[in-house]
């Protein structure tokens, strides 16, 4: 534990990650496109189905919670409050789904750059992560359009966006070095984390209303990293500071996940030759 | 004395095989062993200077590739240690490295910032691999459409692209036709003369003879031989077709003894010649008569001679015999090469004991030098060498002054006219 929380290694893999980035960047860049552009090559609809199938989701999610189950925030909320808020949360944990869902296969898939060249291995799944900024970014415009229509929005606090989106990268980015290091090794992962994503989702204060769970449930929340990010998203959006401690523990979280991720991979990444 | 290019230290490999995934899980959980050991390579160490061109051989399974992957970084060594100094470019695999989907431009683009060049460098050079890899036509269609042969052209483009220190090739070239094979080792000794080094497996044992200076031969995972080419291949092929025999001349006349004796004078002071073979059939003699039937080993430009050797059947029956005599310069380069099959001749079955003479009349126009006959006895296929006997025989030719330079002798008439020039 103290050797996974070594703040020196920790610092170490941050600023090997730093190196590759600057590196590579041209390659990660290249890469990065053509997951977005090429993911459905071949497919008649190919640009639609980068952003509409996230898309189609969210409105699917926007249907059944504010049509179908009729959920407000309060009083005097006229269905716009909630669906703000409730795209606020779903919009980063849909991109973080895309992502993590594709890691545990983002190495087998470049099987043959892998195995090739002196290949990069590391920008595999930092590519993923950056892919899904595409879907977050779209996605996003959605609730904040809301506030603006519904009238509450506060453009300015929009400035403090950045920092959310830098947290949602270094912890996708971590858990998709995890995630694409195990699946070279165990194909189940696939499995595994979808099941887990889709578990994820409730898990999460994503659906909930505040006050609608009881409290030993809000409280458990705190403790994944995610919840903490979703809330530095929804307090952007909305427009209203409301978990201070978050805008703190979700940067931290990100740069820890990255880094242990980061070392983990590290670590198993000379294996991936003989799996392969 | 600068720095190895490549120090491989007491490297060993030893891969898990796990029957199932699942095995690999549940030894992580119960710590108990659910796997078999499969030792790919064992205590290999050597050491490449700058500017070698090394190639590695060795059966299916003796561990190259594993080796040139370790080098490469690509798989961790079990054991031992691995010391590269300079930037590796490696085709380690055939034609994979590229998306097929991808057409050859933009798998030129991905594979060059993968080997870490920038994008304008790519675009700087991208005309020079184009043209090198003589893909011009096919440039712009997906890279699945390739053959083989266009993938491996690619690839091959690509990596020497980048002018690396040190290039590791793992039997791309073999796929290539002839032509791109030149072009490539051509490549090579550009590179070398560069000062890079180039390391690479193969199975045509004439190629690392024609280009490498030196050939590591694994055999089980282990270095069996490490130096000149020659006696690395001649090693590979012992172990490969068959076991050492002592040379034994048999009914050996007094003529031929006395011949043997006086070419046995003049070779040069080594031991040329290296053998391998099953043995079923043994080349037991041999000689250069001049045109009057006396042996000699030196020979006058332009005049006729007869090459011979005596093949020896050492088994109940040989149906398929073949018989083979080459001459090849000092270096190596081979000038002729004729065999039976070639020439449409048919040897007679031959029962043990039986002892049968090929003879070659030649007019020996060949420039001035000295000349090693090769001599091999195999079966109709060739699945089998029954006795190979490689630079067994030297002999010198002399020439009339005017011949110094020459290789060949074309008999020439030389002339000079001169031509009647406008002035107006």
């Amino acid at each position: 534990m103290q050797q996974i929380l070594s703040p020196s290694a920790n610092l170490r893999a941050l600023n090997l990650i730093l190196q590759t980035l600057t590196q590579y960047r041209e390659l990660l860049w290249e890469m990065t496109r053509r997951e977005i552009l090429d993911r459905q090559a071949g497919l008649a609809f190919g640009a639609f189905w980068v952003i509409g199938q996230p898309l189609l989701m969210m409105l699917v999610y926007v249907f059944v919670f504010s049509f179908v189950f009729t959920v407000r925030l309060g009083v005097g909320d006229n269905g716009f409050g909630y669906v703000a808020f409730l795209l606020a949360g779903l919009v980063p944990w849909l991109a973080f789904q895309e992502a993590v869902g594709r890691a545990s296969t983002c190495i087998i898939d470049n099987k043959s750059l892998v195995k090739q060249l002196v290949f990069p291995v590391e920008v595999l799944p930092l590519k993923l992560a950056l892919s899904t900024l595409l879907v977050l970014g779209v996605g996003l415009l959605f609730p904040m359009v809301l506030t603006v229509l519904n009238g509450t929005a506060k453009p300015l606090l929009w400035l403090l966006l950045p920092l959310p989106v830098f947290s949602y990268l270094l912890l996708t980015a971590g858990f998709c070095y995890v995630i694409a290091a195990a699946g070279v090794f165990l194909r189940d992962i696939r499995n595994i984390i979808q099941l887990l994503l889709t578990i994820g989702l409730f898990a999460h204060p994503v659906l909930y209303v505040p006050g609608m769970l009881s409290p030993w449930l809000e409280r458990a929340f705190q403790l994944s990293p995610f919840a903490h990010l979703i809330w530095l998203f929804r307090d952007v959006v909305l427009g209203e500071i409301s978990h201070p401690a978050s805008w703190l523990i979700a940067p931290a979280a990100g740069l820890l996940s990255l880094s242990i991720g980061y070392r983990m991979f590290r670590g198993l990444r000379h294996m991936f030759g003989e799996v392969l | 004395m600068s720095k190895p290019a490549i120090v491989v230290q007491g490297v060993s490999k030893r891969f898990r095989i796990y029957k199932r995934a699942a095995d690999l899980v549940w030894e992580l959980l119960t710590g108990r062993i659910r796997h078999r050991e499969f030792t790919a390579l064992d205590a290999v160490t050597f050491s490449i200077a700058r500017g070698e061109i090394v190639g590695i051989i060795g059966r299916i399974g003796a561990g190259k590739s594993t080796l040139l992957k370790i080098i490469a970084e690509m798989l961790e060594p079990s054991a031992g240690l691995v010391e590269v100094n300079g930037r590796i470019s490696a085709i380690l695999e055939l034609g994979s490295g590229f998306n097929p989907e991808y057409t050859g431009r933009e798998n030129i683009y991905i594979g060059g910032l993968c080997l870490g060049l920038r994008r304008e460098d790519i675009r700087a050079r991208e005309a020079d691999i184009i043209a090198f890899s003589e893909l011009e036509a096919f440039i712009d269609q997906p890279f699945k459409t390739y053959s083989s042969g266009m993938q491996a052209r690619l690839t091959f483009s690509v990596a020497v692209s980048i002018n690396p220190d040190i290039l590791i090739v793992d039997e791309a070239l073999s796929v290539g036709d002839a032509k791109f094979q030149r072009k490539c080792l051509r490549k090579f000794e550009d590179f070398r003369a560069s000062g890079a080094t180039v390391l690479f497996v193969t199975h045509q044992s004439g190629m690392v003879e024609a280009i490498c200076n030196r050939a590591i031969y694994l055999a089980s995972g282990a270095v069996a031989f490490d130096g000149p080419p020659g006696e690395a291949v001649a090693q590979y092929f012992q172990d490969l077709f068959g076991q050492e025999k002592e040379a034994t001349c048999p009914g050996k006349s007094p003529a031929v003894e006395e011949q043997a004796k006086a070419i046995e004078a003049r070779r040069p002071s080594e031991k040329v010649e290296r053998r391998y073979g099953t043995g079923e059939v043994t080349i037991t003699h041999w000689g250069l008569h001049d045109e009057g039937g006396a042996p000699t080993s030196i020979c006058l430009s332009g005049a006729t001679y007869r090459l011979f050797c005596d093949a020896h059947c050492n088994v109940e029956s040989i149906e398929d015999l073949q018989i083979g005599i080459g001459v090849c310069t000092r270096t190596g380069i081979v000038l002729a090469a004729h065999n039976s099959a070639k020439h449409r001749v048919r040897l007679p079955p031959m029962r043990k004991g039986d002892i049968v003479r090929v003879t070659l009349d030649v007019n020996m126009n060949l420039g001035p030098g000295d000349y090693f006959v090769t001599f091999g006895a195999w079966s109709l296929h060739a699945e089998r060498h029954y006795d190979r006997r490689v630079d067994a025989f030297h002999f010198s030719v002399r020439a009339e002054p005017g011949l110094e330079q020459s290789l060949v002798n074309l008999r020439p008439r030389y002339s000079a006219t001169k031509l009647m020039v406008e002035t107006a």
